[in-house]
C-alpha cells in the first residue's frame, strides 16, 4: 500500500508517483515547531530593523557592522587626527561662520539674492481681445484730439479730492474759568 | 606644504567674498552722494502761497498745544495751592494760551483765504465777498490778540476768552462756507470741461452724419445719455448749494444743526455729483470708440 494513502485507507490503482520535493525543515533554537528555511516561504521578522538587517543576495538577513562610538572616547580620537586636518577643519568652520554672519548683513542678502536663480517664466496664453474693424474715422485728427483731452480729463478727475480734511476748523479750548475747578 | 597651499586658497576665497560685499556696499551709497551733489545751493525766493500759509498754521498749532498744556498744569496748581505765586503763574500761562489760540485762528483763516484764492471755478463776486468776511474776521482775532497783554487779572483773561468764545461761531460758519465753496468750484471746472468735450463730440457726430459714410444713430443715443449724466451732476451741485445756504441761514431750525454736519452733507452731495461726471466721461469714451470702430 502507498504510504501516503495509509490514513485514508483508499487503495489507489494509479501508478506510484514519487513524493514531491519539499523544503528542508530547520529547527529553530527557541521554537517547538519547525518552519521551512526557504526564504520565500519563511515568515518575515516584523521586528527586524532596516538599519541592522539587510537582504543578502544569497538570501537571508545580514547584520551591518556599525561601530559604536563612545562619547568619552571622542577627545582621544581627535588627538589621533593629523594636525593638518585639524587646521583645515578649523578654517572651514571659521569660513562657515563668516558666511553665516555675512548673510545677515544687507549686502550679504543682496549677494544671496544675486546667487538665487531667477524664476523661470511660466508660459501663458494671452487672452484674445475683441477684434474691431477700424472705421475711416479711427485716425481722424478731431476724434483723436477729443480722445486725448478726455484721457487727460479722466486723470484730473481721478486726482480730485473734494474733502479739505487738512483745513478742518481747529478744535481749540474756549472754556477758561477760574471760579470753579 | 600642501595644507599651506590649501589654506592660502581658502584665504583668497574669503577675501573675494569680503570684496563682493564691499562692492555692494559701495553700489548702495552713490544715490545718497549723487543726491547731495545735485542739491542746488542757490536759494529760490519763497512765495507766500497756500503751502507756506499751511506750514505756518501747523507751526502755530504746535505752539498752541504746548501753551495749552502749560495752562492746564498752571490752572490745576492754582486750584491746589491758591497762593499768589500760583495765581501769577496761572495768569501768565492763561495769557500765553489765549495769545497762541488767537494766533491759530489768524493763521487758519489766512491759509483758508489762500486756498480759496488758488481755487478755480469760484466766481469773483463770491470770492470777493468771502475775502472781505475773512479779512474782517482776521482783524477781530488780531485785535483780540493785542488786547490780552493789557489784562491785569484772571477775571480779565476769563472775560477776554469769553469774548472770543462768543465770536467763534461766526468764524466757524465762515470757515465751513469757504470749505464748501472750494470743492464746489473744483466740481464746476470739471463739469464745464466735460461739457465742452461733449459739445465737441456732438459737433463731430453731426459732421459724420452729414457725410453719410457712417451710421451715427447709436452714437447719438449714447450722447443723449451722457448729457443726462451731466444734468444729474448739475442737480447734485444745486442741492449742495442749498445746503451751503443753510450754513449762513438765520432760520432757527437750521441754526440748531451743527455746522460740521451740514458741511459733511455738502461734501457728500458733491462727491455724488463727481460720480455722475465719472459715469458721463465713461459714456463719452464709448461714444468715441463707436465712431472709431465698427
Amino acid at each position: 500500500m502507498d504510504p501516503q494513502n495509509q490514513n485514508t485507507g483508499v487503495v489507489s490503482s494509479a501508478p506510484t508517483v514519487p513524493p514531491v520535493a519539499t523544503a528542508p525543515v530547520v529547527n529553530l533554537p527557541n521554537s517547538s515547531t519547525s518552519v521551512p528555511s526557504n526564504p520565500a516561504v519563511a515568515p518575515q521578522n516584523p521586528t527586524a530593523s532596516p538599519n541592522t538587517t539587510a537582504v543578502n543576495t544569497k538570501g537571508g538577513p545580514k547584520k551591518l557592522n556599525i561601530p559604536k562610538i563612545d562619547p568619552k572616547q571622542i577627545p582621544e580620537m581627535l588627538k589621533k587626527v593629523p594636525r593638518k586636518f585639524k587646521i583645515m577643519g578649523g578654517f572651514v568652520i571659521v569660513l562657515f561662520v563668516l558666511l553665516i554672519l555675512a548673510s545677515f548683513t544687507k549686502q550679504g542678502r543682496q549677494v544671496k539674492e544675486l546667487i538665487l536663480p531667477s524664476p523661470s517664466p511660466i508660459p501663458a496664453s494671452s487672452p484674445v481681445g475683441e477684434v474691431l474693424n477700424p472705421t475711416q474715422y479711427a485716425t481722424d485728427q478731431e476724434v483723436l484730439d477729443i480722445e486725448k483731452a478726455l484721457t487727460e480729463f479722466d486723470s484730473k478727475l481721478a486726482g480730485t479730492d473734494l474733502k479739505e480734511d487738512s483745513l478742518r476748523v481747529p478744535n481749540l479750548d474756549y472754556v477758561v474759568d477760574f471760579t470753579k475747578q | 606644504m600642501r595644507y599651506v597651499r590649501i589654506t592660502a586658497i581658502l584665504s583668497a576665497v574669503v577675501f573675494l567674498l569680503v570684496g563682493i560685499v564691499s562692492v555692494h556696499a559701495q553700489d548702495a551709497s552713490p544715490s545718497a552722494s549723487s543726491a547731495a551733489a545735485t542739491a542746488s545751493p542757490s536759494p529760490t525766493p519763497e512765495v507766500f502761497d497756500f503751502n507756506k500759509a499751511y506750514k505756518d498754521y501747523v507751526f502755530v498749532t504746535d505752539q498752541y498745544n504746548v501753551a495749552h498744556s502749560t495752562y492746564v498744569l498752571a490752572r490745576s496748581q492754582y486750584f491746589q495751592a491758591k497762593t499768589l505765586a500760583s495765581q501769577a503763574k496761572a495768569q501768565d500761562a492763561t495769557a500765553k494760551m489765549l495769545i497762541a489760540r488767537d494766533d491759530v485762528m489768524k493763521a487758519y483763516l489766512v491759509a483758508l483765504r489762500l486756498r480759496l484764492s488758488e481755487t478755480d471755478g469760484v466766481s469773483d463776486t463770491t470770492k470777493q465777498g468771502l475775502f472781505t468776511r475773512i479779512d474782517t474776521d482776521v482783524a477781530f482775532w488780531k485785535t483780540h490778540h493785542d488786547r490780552i497783554d493789557s489784562a491785569a487779572s484772571l477775571q480779565d483773561l476769563t472775560s477776554d476768552s469769553n469774548s472770543a468764545k462768543l465770536h467763534f461761531p461766526i468764524t466757524e460758519t465762515l470757515s465751513y462756507e469757504v470749505l464748501s465753496t472750494i470743492p464746489q468750484g473744483k466740481e464746476f471746472v470739471l463739469r464745464n470741461q466735460l461739457a465742452d468735450l461733449l459739445s465737441q463730440t456732438k459737433t463731430k457726430i453731426s459732421k459724420i452724419r452729414a457725410n453719410g459714410d457712417l451710421d451715427t444713430s447709436e452714437s447719438e443715443r449714447w450722447v443723449l445719455q451722457t448729457d443726462q449724466k451731466l444734468t444729474r451732476s448739475q442737480d447734485k451741485e444745486i442741492a449742495a448749494q442749498d445746503l451751503i445756504s443753510k450754513l449762513t441761514s438765520t432760520d432757527p431750525t437750521n441754526t440748531n444743526q451743527k455746522k460740521s454736519v451740514i458741511y459733511g452733507q455738502v461734501t457728500q452731495t458733491l462727491v455724488d455729483s463727481l460720480q455722475y461726471l465719472k459715469e458721463a466721461s465713461s459714456y463719452l469714451k464709448e461714444v468715441l470708440k463707436r465712431i472709431k470702430y465698427k
